[in-house]
């Protein structure tokens, strides 16, 4: 892969000045699907920023991933009224399922599940988010349906 | 033949201090060392083209001669006055 | 210039200083940690806090304005001192700078859960502005919340540390471990090289990185760098015997700005020089 031109195309978009680097990561992001260490490596020498300050801010957000990801990204909301209203008991259901713990990507690449604070729909807690796409009122027989190995 | 700091008008040592803890004492015409500025990296003691720049092993410091503020001891103390400061 | 009044005693400042500043110039003794003389204020740890107008400030942050009547050591200073050190003592409880500091404030122990599987770092941010002023960067905080820390890029070991060690040295709780041997050194998990002396081939003070970096960044030449004290004392008696026993007109250019490795080898190979300038 051409990191180099990549990012050269994803910088060239924005202006030169403090603070697009977030901007930048997101885009480098949204292309690889997480932040790959050479492209970091290239953001901050095609930016003249120490690696040092481009990893720091990397790690910073949540919304940065530094692990490969899967082609699904499964987010549990562990908000406060998805928590009390069984958060937890999605979470156990999808280990079950995939295998893999909050965090994890299974080893066949197809999906990653985060735990992420509350989603913004508390209403139709507990929510999970397939692929940006909302699911409320969660149990585990409706997670069984909606997510298959 | 003992050296000791030459007071630099061009100092090296000031060029390579990133911490602006090396500074012309307008009044002695010595270049002092601030200690509390001074963060220990070395830099002015491979600059100084003459060796003068020491670190002192025990304490861990970096020294440099700064004409003891205006009235050297080494002088003073010379006891066959071959040392005079004018 | 302005007055301020720090514990009802007026002392003057000058504009653009801190509260802390005139303290340390006058001998009042207050507490910090993140503050160092030689970077920009941080006002990270809030050791330093002092009280104005009934409210808590950071002094090493806190400008001197006209008529500031600044409180030291009033109960209120006392107490929000207390509970950083209780916080701090409960972050690293094995921590010497941070035990001695407490104890001053009679605090022994922490009524906290103290943090046992973490190292001393107090996140003042020391290490990593001290590198960044040097214009390094090599580490940097990574994380955020309570996984906060120090780190390098990815763990590993840093592609721009110089090995200069002064991130470790200035660090208020030694945390930052190195390890030193006379062929070099390790530090970050990084090893390093010392520069050779490139006259008597003995191993200087400086790594191979320094030197090159020290160098570019002062615009000076390497060679100043590569040079151990003692070569270079010697250098210079040299030159200034030769100018007492010879003060001929091409010496006084080379006492000049080419002052240099080519000069001292000409003033050696002199017959008039005395073996007795040679150190050992
Ligand atoms: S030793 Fe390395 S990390 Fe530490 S201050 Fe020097 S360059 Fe920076
Ligand atoms: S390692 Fe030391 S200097 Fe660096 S932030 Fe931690 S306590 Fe401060
Ligand atoms: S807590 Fe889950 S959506 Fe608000
Ligand atoms: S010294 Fe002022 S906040 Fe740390």
């Amino acid at each position: 892969m051409d990191h180099a031109n990549t990012i050269k195309d994803i910088i060239a978009k924005y202006p030169v000045q403090r603070g697009v680097i977030i901007q930048i990561l997101q885009d480098v992001h949204g292309r690889y699907n997480y932040l790959p260490k050479e492209a970091l490596d290239e953001v901050a020498k095609q930016l003249s920023l120490p690696v040092a300050k481009v990893y720091s801010i990397a790690t910073f957000y949540k919304a940065f991933s530094l692990k490969e990801r899967g082609k699904i990204i499964i987010k549990v909301c562990k908000g406060t009224a998805c928590h009390i209203r069984g958060a937890e008991l999605i979470c156990n259901e999808l280990e079950n399922i995939l295998g893999v713990k909050a965090g994890g990507t299974t080893p066949d690449m197809k999906y990653t599940v985060e735990e992420v604070n509350c989603v913004g729909t508390c209403a139709m807690a507990p929510v999970i988010v397939i692929d940006d796409k909302y699911h409320g009122s969660m149990k585990p027989e409706k997670v069984r349906k909606l997510v298959t190995k | 033949m003992p050296i000791t700091c030459l007071q630099c008008e061009d100092a090296a040592c000031v060029k390579a201090c990133q911490y602006n803890a090396l500074t012309r004492n307008e009044k002695t015409g010595a270049i002092e060392l601030n200690e509390k500025k001074c963060v220990k990296c070395s830099a002015c003691l491979g600059a100084c083209p003459f060796g003068n720049v020491l670190l002192e092993n025990n304490s861990g410091r970096f020294v440099k001669c700064d004409l003891c503020l205006g009235e050297p001891m080494c002088a003073k103390f010379c006891p066959s006055k071959t040392l005079e400061y004018k | 210039m302005v007055t301020i009044t720090i514990d009802g005693i007026e002392y003057e400042a000058r504009e653009g200083q801190t509260v802390l500043d005139v303290a340390k110039e006058n001998n009042i003794p207050i507490p910090s940690l993140c503050h160092h003389e030689a970077l920009k204020p941080w006002g990270a740890c809030r050791m330093c806090v002092v009280e104005l107008n009934g409210k808590i400030m950071a002094s090493c942050t806190l400008p001197v304005a006209k008529d500031q009547n600044i409180k030291t050591k009033s109960e209120l200073v006392k107490t929000v001192r207390k509970v950083v050190l209780n916080l701090l003592l409960a972050r690293c409880p094995h921590s010497k700078t941070i035990q001695q500091l407490a104890r001053l404030y009679g605090i022994t122990k922490t009524t906290l859960k103290a943090d046992e599987g973490r190292d001393n770092c107090i996140l003042c941010n020391v290490c990593t502005r001290v590198c960044a002023q040097l214009g390094s960067s090599a580490i940097a905080t990574v994380k955020r919340g309570s996984e906060k820390e120090i780190g390098t890029p990815f763990g590993e070991k840093p592609p721009d540390c110089i090995g200069c060690l002064s991130c470790a040295r200035n660090c208020p709780t030694e945390t930052i471990k190195f390890e030193e041997t006379d062929a070099g050194r390790i530090i970050w998990n990084k090893s390093f090289e010392m520069a050779e002396c490139s006259i008597c081939k003995a191993k200087t003070v400086l790594t191979k990185e320094q030197v090159v970096f020290f160098a570019k960044k002062s615009g000076l030449p390497e060679e100043y760098f590569a040079k151990c004290d003692e070569c270079a004392r010697k250098e210079t008696a040299e030159t200034f015997a030769q100018l007492v026993i010879n003060p001929g007109a091409h010496i006084m250019k080379a006492w000049g700005f080419t002052f240099g490795k080519l000069e001292a080898k000409a003033i050696t190979a002199s017959p008039v020089l005395p073996q007795k300038f040679e150190r050992s």
